[in-house]
């Protein structure tokens, strides 16, 4: 039986403490479902000075929009987020099978999308500001990819270093080495084992659960911005209203209307979603329009 | 040591605790416990949000308290009139990190919480003499007052944070300049025809080196046209202050920390400027202020030039005096900028707020009175269909539209027989009743209508930092042996 402490806390430093404080994130195994929803239950990171750590930084990034001076400790439901978005990223992980396993791909995905399904959307303004301290910077995700060629070969290296053999001599060699960012939406890429369309589909889910993220990063490259239950939710009353539109402040507004554009039209005409989707975007046109507090780009 | 407090119950052991009318425990006082004094600024900032200090101000004292093991924590007291002013305190102080208690004298028990709809009673009563004994779910601890903070003071020792956009903000401001550029910037109002007042203010000599008293010339400006405030802004020696309470103004560009409107704690005789970067400037008395135009250079004529008319001596004026009358007109409306909204119809305009442009909400001043709100919107009241129009016959006159005052003397005349003093603005009844309303008074519409937004501008440094971090880098790694073992996993018993 897994040691959930311990667990939890190899998440926190390799996952959940990167992602919030910068650095290299290292995923952890996989956690699944159950494992993942009962992680963060009665639980603590027990590293002080980490802990301390991702409060501060939390309640820095919950300042850039509302006037919070506490936010409570990481909740069950985020570290099952938490715990999501490594398996997520496991997923794209091609260490994670070998020759005989390459059926683990499809299993943890289909697992991961199990965990995002039970994980509950936020129930009340402070749970959607505080979801969005911790995964503010989901979207900012990026692994180094490097290919290596030369007149011996070439070869690629997903999100590890070169072999330092090739380091040596690389004038005699005569490699070139060309590194690339893949940010988290195209991290299937050189993996042929997972669909990346179903990746995607999991990756918008788990956006989802923390809506002010998710319209955050409305201009993010991919996946593309969907009204979803949780977002709509959050802009159909006047304060989410206000937080989303204070959360886009620093999106180019040409690009911010264009998703929020195509995301509306997207919903059926005669469906209630869609008055609401419109209300909000004529309000972002508004104030993009008055240039109140909105970046034209 | 703390037990619930239970439905019906009727007898409590803690001493001058006693149950309201909704059954709630509740002494005399309420108490805060606050760990430090910068949690004391934030429970003050968030308490001021929301709500005025007004009432909790007379009887609210804030002492440093010392325990037993020497820890330093700071305590607000307060009479606790009803579980209503308590719960919103206890709301807040939660949000400020601190807690909550009530009781008479000595003796307090944690307030009410979601745990205990009722409050709480003690079980046993710490047997010391100290000045406060607080029962808490989570502790009880005794407390030594050591000093009593002053509210104003430590109101004055807070610093203003930098906020851009109070630059832009309408309405009157103080404007602050040092003894030499005084008589030039008297002159540059003079020449752009600026209505503003000036006086000399003094202060005591910063050090026993100085010669005598430090003078600055301090000036009220109804309105600083915009093309003037860069100059202001930018020219060392000056410095512009909006004016955010009665006797309290903060620089221009800068915002107090604390709603001071909502803690009227400054006198209104007198004058707080607060600067950024810099010690408060405190006038217990404003100066004598006077009209810039006073300062207008003076031409006199030759003596020997004789008088071409020659002074009947006056008679007593008493005999033809008329008393003021409004007689409808069927002259077209001119100059329709004001409009008197009642009470009742302030339903009305903060409808009509949602469908107003932005030009017509960053034109429109209102005033708020007992009977009503006076608008005033220089382009035309047209724009706010509401209330009782009114049109500017003087700068600081206003008669009800479609009528005119009889006798029909010139609108000078009438404003100088009225004889209000300067920067108050006027406003004639239909039944020639005559209010005067402080030209300060006047605050932006839209400023009005966003006072209740509960929103605080971030310090620079933090922003910076939140936005500085670095981006996370991922770096797959083997996930080990038997990476799934967990996947099809159950969960483990809860802990605990």
């Amino acid at each position: 039986m897994a040691d959930l402490t311990a667990r939890l806390e190899e998440l926190a430093h390799g996952v959940v403490g990167p992602l919030i404080l910068g650095g290299t994130m290292r995923l952890v195994a996989p956690f699944g479902p159950q494992i993942g929803l009962a992680l963060g239950v009665g639980r603590r990171i027990v590293d002080d000075n980490l802990r301390s750590g991702i409060d501060v930084a939390r309640v820095r990034r919950a300042r850039l929009l509302a006037p919070l001076d506490v936010l409570p400790e990481l909740s069950p439901a985020e570290w099952a987020m938490a715990a999501a978005l490594n398996d997520l990223m496991q997923v794209t992980n091609h260490e994670l099978s070998g020759a005989l396993t390459r059926g683990r791909h499809a299993t943890l995905l289909e697992a991961t999308g199990r965990l995002i399904d039970a994980i509950a959307p936020p129930k009340t303004t402070l749970e959607v500001i505080v979801r969005h301290a911790t995964f503010a910077r989901m979207s900012k995700i990026a692994r180094k990819d490097t290919s290596v060629s030369g007149w011996i070969g070439s070869a690629q290296f997903r999100g590890t270093e070169p072999a330092s053999r090739y380091g040596r001599w690389p004038g005699l060699k005569g490699l070139a080495m060309v590194a690339k960012s893949v940010p988290l939406a195209r991290m299937t890429d050189g993996l042929d084992l997972v669909a990346p369309d179903a990746y995607q589909q999991k990756l918008l889910a788990l956006l989802a659960r923390s809506p002010l993220t998710d319209l955050a990063s409305v201009t993010r490259d991919g996946p593309a911005f969907t009204w979803s239950v949780p977002t709509l939710s959050l802009v159909s009353y006047p304060v989410g209203r206000a937080l989303a539109l204070r959360a886009l402040v620093r999106a180019p507004s040409q690009s911010v209307v264009a998703s929020l554009r195509e995301a509306t039209d997207r919903l059926p005409i005669d469906s209630r979603a869609r008055p609401v989707a419109e209300i909000f975007l004529r309000e972002y046109l508004a104030r993009a329009s008055t240039g109140s507090g909105v970046a034209r780009r | 040591m703390l037990v619930r407090v239970a439905l019906h119950q009727t007898r409590l052991r803690t001493p001058g605790l006693g149950l309201d009318a909704k059954g709630v425990a509740l002494g005399a006082k309420g108490l805060v416990l606050l760990p430090s004094l910068d949690r004391l600024v934030a429970f003050l900032a968030l308490f001021t949000r929301q709500s005025s200090l007004e009432d909790l101000l007379r009887s609210l004292r804030v002492e440093i308290v010392k325990s037993k093991l020497g820890a330093r924590e700071v305590v607000l007291s307060f009479a606790a009139d009803s579980s209503d002013r308590m719960d919103r305190v206890s709301e807040v102080a939660r949000l400020a990190g601190g807690y909550t208690f009530t009781g008479t004298s000595r003796h307090f028990v944690q307030y009410r919480d979601a745990d205990a709809p009722f409050g709480y009673d003690v079980s046993e009563l710490l047997a010391d003499d100290a000045a406060y004994a607080l029962y808490h779910g989570s502790f009880s601890q005794i407390y030594q007052s050591e000093r009593t903070v002053e509210i104003r003071s430590l109101l004055l020792r807070l610093e203003p944070q930098r906020d851009p956009s109070t630059l832009d903000e309408p309405g009157p401001k103080w404007i602050l300049a040092e003894r030499g550029l005084g008589p030039a910037l008297i002159g540059y109002f003079i020449r752009s025809e600026v209505d503003a007042d000036v006086g000399l203010a003094e202060w005591k000599p910063e050090s026993s080196f100085d010669d005598g008293p430090v003078q600055r010339y301090i000036f009220r400006v109804p309105q600083v046209p915009p093309r003037m405030m860069p100059l202001l802004k930018s020219t060392p020696g000056l410095s512009v202050f909006q004016p955010v309470a009665d006797g309290a103004a903060v620089e221009l560009g800068s915002r107090h920390p604390v709603n001071l409107r909502a803690c009227p704690v400054f006198d209104r005789e007198g004058l707080v400027m607060f600067r950024r970067g810099k010690d408060p400037l405190d006038l217990p008395k404003l100066p004598a202020l006077g009209s810039v135009q006073s300062f207008a250079r003076v031409e006199l004529r030759d003596e020997d030039t004789p008088a071409r008319v020659r002074a009947l001596s006056a008679g007593a004026p008493g005999s033809i005096q008329l008393g003021l009358r409004m007689v409808p007109t069927s002259d077209p409306w001119r100059g329709v900028t004001a409009s008197f909204v009642r009470t009742e119809e302030l339903g009305l305009l903060r409808r009509m707020a949602y469908l107003m442009g932005p030009d017509t909400l960053r034109r429109a001043s209102i005033a708020f009175t007992q009977a009503g709100a006076f608008l005033r919107l220089p382009n035309g009241i047209e724009a706010l269909p509401v209330g009782e129009f009114f049109r500017e016959v003087h700068p600081a006159l206003y008669v009800p539209a479609g009528y005119d005052v009889l006798p029909a003397v010139s609108p000078e005349v009438l404003f100088a027989s009225i004889g209000a003093p300067p920067g108050v603005v006027l406003f004639i009844s239909r039944d020639a009743k005559i209010v005067g309303i402080e030209g300060e008074k006047f605050i932006a519409l839209e400023v009005a209508l966003l006072e209740a937004q509960s929103w605080a501008l971030l310090p620079a440094n933090a922003l910076e930092q939140a936005l500085a971090t670095e981006v996370p880098e991922l770096v797959l790694t083997s996930p080990g042996l038997f990476p799934m073992g967990d996947v099809s996993a159950k969960a483990p018993e809860e802990p605990g």
